[in-house]
């Protein structure tokens, strides 16, 4: 797996990563089962839900709820899911990257200077 | 032979309170969920201008109750006033205000966090009364007390009515209170939230979490909605700020989808425009121009903010002002339709925001179930309407707009100190405002973007511009344009010692951390070498530092205890006076004690209460409570003989009683 692809960053030093399994999912499930999945373990693993626990403790469910999170960002989003389906890459792809977002948002405000 | 007067029991008989108190004895995890400087505009003395601070407690088992101040009002006005000696917080401090406007604080909550040369602060000094000045960049606020001109940072002044909701939830549960949730506006930035919850621990509380209006206003919405997924708006309209946030609520579990907001819209606005509207109409009328006069504006303002407020029920609203300027009265009608007219662009401009949160959670407006409004400002006809053909449904009012966000506020407390409540809840939130750093050429590169779920920890690898470059400038900035001039400079900090390598070579790693309250701490690291160099941002803008923040609770014990002892003070006074002058008045009685005494004691008791009546005109004013308290002892002295005299002889029931207190006598 390519070492820039965030995935690393929520699952480091793991070779290979289902985020499907992450959120208790098989592979090909719906958007349904994925969004109730996610909350009903985010219920469990919120931070919020951990805070008189121990140190140890609070920064496994904290871990777990990074995960969760990340694998639900992924595979709720159209694109990004198709895109990790069939390549299993989790990057954000470059229709959203930095610099696109960055012309838009510079075109967006030359638009609002030139109708205000 | 009839016994003296008795005067009925002064203090109250409290059994109701006291029952409850009881009960709740046994209760032991209890939070205060304070509201700080939430928007109001309920009661019709209270000014749009105007931030208000309610309390909500949560007790085990997750009910959740809403406690009045001492003045027996659910909202504390958040102002705080220094009259000569004595501090007033709340209702005192601004009923105080036209007396001493140069020494009455309100309002801090647009200074909280903000730094001196932000055109919003710049705009706001305008129309403060009292002073503020530059003190290494950020505003500090500068008033008499105990005559002399002491400085006071926004947080102190938050944290001083923060002190007095603690005192206030204190005294009604009968014991000590140490934690709370504190709200800020959905679109308040980093420092601002910093700051508020300084502003916490600088009061002695500390705080578990700053929490997002309008998603506190969900919760309390949300609470027993079952089943389902369901969408909803929280549109939050206040005084001064704008919020809007799209939240799904499904099986106890709130997850905010997207937020939006302006941090300076609001029924303020709505008033300057009618306010300019008027003065120009009176100059055309008169020809006289209005606002250089201070004390007319000041009249105009509260009159036209009554209006507005009138106009949430009535088609029309007579606005009156006796001797508003040079003898002058004012006399005018302003009509709900004039009203919507002269404020319509900024109700369509609230518009934007909602638009922007559907389009990011990627929701259609017909998916939304339900529209709920917080805040006074969504008292107003025309918001409600255009909400309403907007989304096609009737917005909701099921909850208090006022209390919504104390109520959602005390259920989070009650989430985090782990009480037990009715069902499982867990709030998802998210942060408002993307964040980022600045790369070459002045681009903002964002590192989390808005709308990501919080806590979170986001790192990107960056690398040098030019060969050899042993130091990089990591500038932080929040916003949402693409060229960092825009957007608003958090920090900045230099990471150095990377060895020399060409240019693109060195690895830097950039990691942005976001706790639940939506506040950030960096670390960069040059990952390139092995040897990785750290710095954890926590400090970047002026941040209060521990030992300032250390000082001011001291400060704030001290002004605590000052309080006190001037309560005290007028506490013993008053029982000095009192004691003097009802003695005179029933010695002055008909059938009173005079005429029970025999003379030398009739004469003596007359000399008593000329001295003591005398050293209280002379005397009272510079005394200090020792003073106070020896008096009375020696007057009651000199007294309690001549009085138990006259009981031995009466043989009456009272008899056996050696203390003869006039005023304080228990009935029997």
């Amino acid at each position: 797996m390519d070492d820039n692809d965030p995935i690393n960053q929520f699952f480091p030093g793991k070779e290979e990563v289902d985020l499907y399994a992450v959120l208790s999912l098989e592979k090909g499930a719906t958007v349904e089962a994925i969004k109730k999945s996610y909350r009903r373990l985010a219920l469990v693993y919120h931070p919020d839900k951990h805070t008189s626990a121990s140190d140890q403790a609070k920064e496994d469910a904290s871990t777990k709820f990074q995960q969760i999170g990340f694998a639900y960002a992924v595979l709720s989003n159209e694109k990004r899911k198709a895109r990790y389906d069939t390549t299993g890459r989790t990057d954000e792809g470059f229709e959203l990257g930095a610099g696109e977002d960055g012309w838009e948002a510079y075109f967006e405000e030359l638009f609002d200077r030139v109708t205000r | 032979m009839s016994p003296p007067r008795i005067h009925s029991r002064r203090h109250p008989t409290r059994s109701q309170s006291t029952t409850f108190l009881t009960s709740l004895s046994f209760v032991f995890l209890i939070f205060l969920s304070i509201v700080l400087l939430c928007p109001v505009a309920v009661k019709a003395k209270d000014s749009s201008l105007d931030y208000g601070t309610v309390i909500g407690i949560v007790y085990k088992g997750g009910r959740v109750e809403i406690i009045a101040n001492d003045q027996g009002h659910r909202i504390t006005p958040s102002w705080v006033g220094f009259n000569g000696n004595e501090r007033l917080i709340g209702d005192s401090a601004k009923n105080a205000f036209h007396s001493n406007p140069k020494n009455t604080i309100f309002d801090v909550k647009r200074l909280i966090g903000r730094k001196w040369d932000e055109k919003e602060v710049q705009q706001d000094l305008k129309h403060l009364p009292f002073k503020v000045k530059n003190k290494g960049g950020q505003p500090i606020i500068n008033v008499k007390y105990q005559d002399k001109m002491r400085d006071f940072t926004p947080e102190e002044i938050s944290a001083m009515i923060l002190t007095r909701m603690k005192e206030t939830a204190e005294a009604y549960l009968g014991h000590g209170v140490t934690h709370a949730v504190v709200t800020v506006p959905a679109y308040f930035n980093d420092a601002q939230r910093q700051a508020t919850k300084d502003a916490g621990e600088i009061a002695g509380l500390k705080i578990l979490r700053v929490l997002n209006e309008p998603t506190a206003a969900a919760l309390a919405y949300g609470l027993d909605k079952k089943g389902d997924e369901s969408k909803i708006i929280v549109y939050d309209l206040g005084g001064g700020t704008f919020d809007v946030s799209l939240l799904s609520i499904e099986d106890g579990v709130f997850e905010v989808l997207a937020t939006s907001g302006d941090t300076h819209l609001g029924g303020e606005d709505f008033d300057n425009r009618v306010i300019d509207y008027f003065v120009n109409a009176y100059e055309k009328r008169t020809g006289t121009n209005v606002t250089k006069n201070q004390r007319a504006m000041g009249k105009l303002k509260k009159a036209v903010e009554d209006a507005k407020r009138t106009l949430s029920t009535q088609q029309s609203a007579k606005i009156e002002i006796e001797s508003f300027e040079g003898g002058n009265d004012f006399l005018d009608t302003l009509t709900r339709a004039k009203f919507e007219e002269l404020n319509m662009e900024l109700f369509k401009k609230t518009m934007k925001p909602v638009e922007r949160v559907l389009k990011d959670a990627g929701v259609k407006k017909s998916e939304i179930d339900e529209i709920v409004l917080v805040g006074g400002s969504t008292r107003i006809p025309k918001v409600q309407q255009l909400l309403k053909e907007y989304f096609g449904k009737e917005p909701s009012k099921g909850v208090n707009p006022d209390e919504a966000v104390a109520y959602g506020a005390a259920v989070q407390a009650g989430i985090l100190g782990g009480v037990e409540g009715p069902g499982v809840i867990t709030l998802i939130d998210i942060n408002s405002l993307t964040l980022g750093i600045e790369t070459t050429g002045g681009v903002f590169t964002p590192i989390v973007k808005r709308n990501s779920v919080i806590p979170t920890k986001k790192s990107q690898i960056f690398s040098t511009a030019a060969d050899n470059q042993n130091t990089v400038s990591i500038k932080v900035y929040e916003g949402e344009r693409g060229q960092t001039k825009f957007n608003h400079l958090l920090g900045e900090f230099d990471l150095t010692g990377i060895p020399s390598a060409p240019k693109g070579v060195p690895q830097i790693e950039v990691t942005f951390e976001l706790d639940s309250n939506s506040i950030l701490t960096i670390r960069a690291s040059d990952k390139g070498t092995g040897k990785s160099e750290s710095i954890v941002i926590s400090n970047v803008k002026g941040r209060l530092t521990q030992e300032q923040i250390d000082r001011m609770v001291a400060d704030g014990e001290k002004f605590a205890a000052e309080d006190q002892l001037h309560k005290k003070h007028t506490e013993a006074l008053n029982s000095l006076s009192n004691y003097v002058y009802s003695l005179k008045s029933q010695f002055a009685e008909k059938d009173g004690i005079s005429s029970k005494l025999r003379s030398p004691d009739k004469k003596a008791l007359q000399d008593i209460i000329r001295e003591g009546n005398d050293w209280i005109d002379e005397y009272s004013e510079e005394a200090n409570l020792e003073e106070l308290e020896e008096k009375l002892a020696e007057l009651q002295l000199a007294v309690n003989p001549i009085i138990g005299e006259l009981y031995s002889k009466a043989g009456s029931s009272d008899g056996g009683d050696d203390t003869y207190y006039p005023t304080d006598h228990d009935e029997l």
